[in-house]
């Protein structure tokens, strides 16, 4: 229950920071750092599936309501958290999986770490930035996923240490 | 039985997946412009408060250039007023006649505003009870910025120019007849395009584009942007990048303006079936008001 708490807690931090910092971020109008699935990324390793999918989905349905998407945050959301237990199983290890625990650099290790991050982040990214311009111009959607996954993996990686130091503590 | 219900515990986890995609999948296909626009209403009343409360600590950073441009503004106002002032034969300024007024400006403060997505609005702080409603235009000193498409009490949310699906409007090459229409391909947030410019058209890089009088929504003559680059497409007519007056990222002020004789002059374009007249009104609007009760 505490955990769910935390977690909780952790998840409207997540979506004021994504809404009132990330969303206002402006450089040259192309990066667009969504940070809040930096939540489905760390929920425990040993989750239940339909919870990681249903808590998935509910992250993506409160970011669309608060930027007036209407179901493109909802959609790719709910498609991060469905592939995640296969990305942990094949980046990190079914004996990982299994151990349980926030998948951070300190319990997985830092190359390991970055690989799986870059990894969700991407298969967010890409169908995100598709589907939210479906007749841009190839190169401007390329350089929107390209710049906006590089921004997201170094912020998600900074906004996680504070994980790895209480683990520590532990 | 014990079978297929087994089978279904198997696949429980894609079963779900594909359910909750199809849900997504359909708000986000039945999502049209007054729904995306009333869910940033309704998330308005949550964090409108909060970024008006960030406007007003954010907005002392940039008094300075603020007041430069109110400065700017005023000159350039008194140059134009100047031009209205007539003397008669003793040098006594006469009576202005009173001319038709077609168009109402009131100010409004940008609350909210975004570049960076495709589909962007903005959120000004005024509402309802300030008389702002649906369809009225948003001018910065600069040039055109978007307009309303959904109000509360005290807030606005307006399609910004930069927006991909929903802003469309006619311009043209001032002091031409040429127009054709303005939209933005999500390439930068500094340019639009405006398209199907005859052929015929004498265009030169720098040429300045400005609002058409076709429009319901934006008065005529006012700013857009200047010709960047332009193609011939298909040999019939030009496709113009326009490099906009209006930093968008920085607006911090603008116009909110009412269009006076708007309802008369839809009310008979439509009824002659007229309706693309005007460009910029979205062809799915709905029955009922889009302003809540």
């Amino acid at each position: 229950m505490i955990r769910f708490l935390e977690y909780f807690a952790i998840f409207l931090l997540l979506l004021v920071l994504q809404e009132f910092v990330f969303d206002n971020i402006n450089l040259g109008g192309v990066v667009n750092p969504y940070i809040y699935i930096m939540f489905i990324i760390l929920l425990p390793l040993d989750i239940q599936g339909w919870v990681l999918l249903v808590l998935g989905c509910c992250a993506g349905a409160a970011v669309d309501f608060m930027s007036g998407m209407a179901g493109l945050h909802m959609m790719t959301a709910t498609w991060l958290a469905f592939v995640r237990p296969t990305v942990v199983a094949l980046l990190l290890g079914k004996d990982v999986a299994y151990d349980g625990g926030v998948p951070t650099a300190g319990r997985v290790g830092v190359a390991k770490f970055f690989r799986y991050v870059t990894t969700l982040v991407l298969l967010f990214n890409i169908p995100f930035f598709i589907l939210e311009d479906l007749s841009g111009e190839t190169w401007v959607v390329a350089l929107r996923i390209l710049l906006s996954s590089l921004f997201s993996v170094g912020i998600i990686y900074f906004l996680h240490l504070p994980f790895v130091h209480s683990q520590l503590k532990v | 039985m014990l079978k297929l219900l087994l089978f279904l515990k198997r696949i429980h986890f894609v079963l779900l997946f594909l359910a909750l995609e199809a849900v997504a999948i359909t708000l986000f296909l039945h999502g049209n412009v007054y729904q995306k626009a009333k869910i940033a209403g309704t998330s308005n009343r949550l964090v409108s408060g909060i970024y008006d409360k960030m406007a007003d600590v954010t907005g002392y950073f940039g008094l300075r250039a603020e007041n430069d441009r109110l400065i700017d503004e005023v000159a350039r106002l008194r140059s134009r007023l100047s031009a209205f002032q007539v003397y008669d034969t003793l040098g006594q300024p006469m009576d202005s006649v009173p001319g038709l007024q077609y168009y109402q400006y009131q100010p409004a403060r940008v609350i909210r505003n975004s570049v960076t997505k495709r589909q962007n609005y903005l959120t000004i702080d005024r509402g309802k009870l300030d008389g702002v409603e649906p369809e009225m235009a948003l001018i910065s000193e600069d040039g055109i910025v978007g307009y309303v498409v959904h109000c509360s009490n005290h807030f606005s949310v307006a399609v910004s120019i930069l927006n991909t699906e929903e802003f469309k409007t006619s311009g043209c090459i001032k002091g031409s007849d040429f127009a054709g229409s303005i939209y933005w391909d999500g390439v930068s947030h500094r340019e639009v395009v405006l398209d199907e410019i005859p052929k015929y058209a004498d265009l030169k890089v720098g040429d300045t584009v400005v609002t058409t009088n076709y429009s319901y929504i934006f008065p005529p003559d006012q700013p857009i942007g200047t010709v960047r680059s332009f193609e011939m497409v298909n040999g019939t007519f030009y496709k113009v990048r326009v490099a906009l007056f209006t930093d968008l990222a920085r607006v911090k002020h603008v116009y909110v303006v009412r269009y006076l004789e708007q309802g008369e002059r839809r009310a008979l374009e439509m009824s002659v079936g007229n309706a693309e007249i005007g460009q910029n009104v979205p062809a799915n609007k709905p029955e009922e008001e889009t302003v809540e009760p």
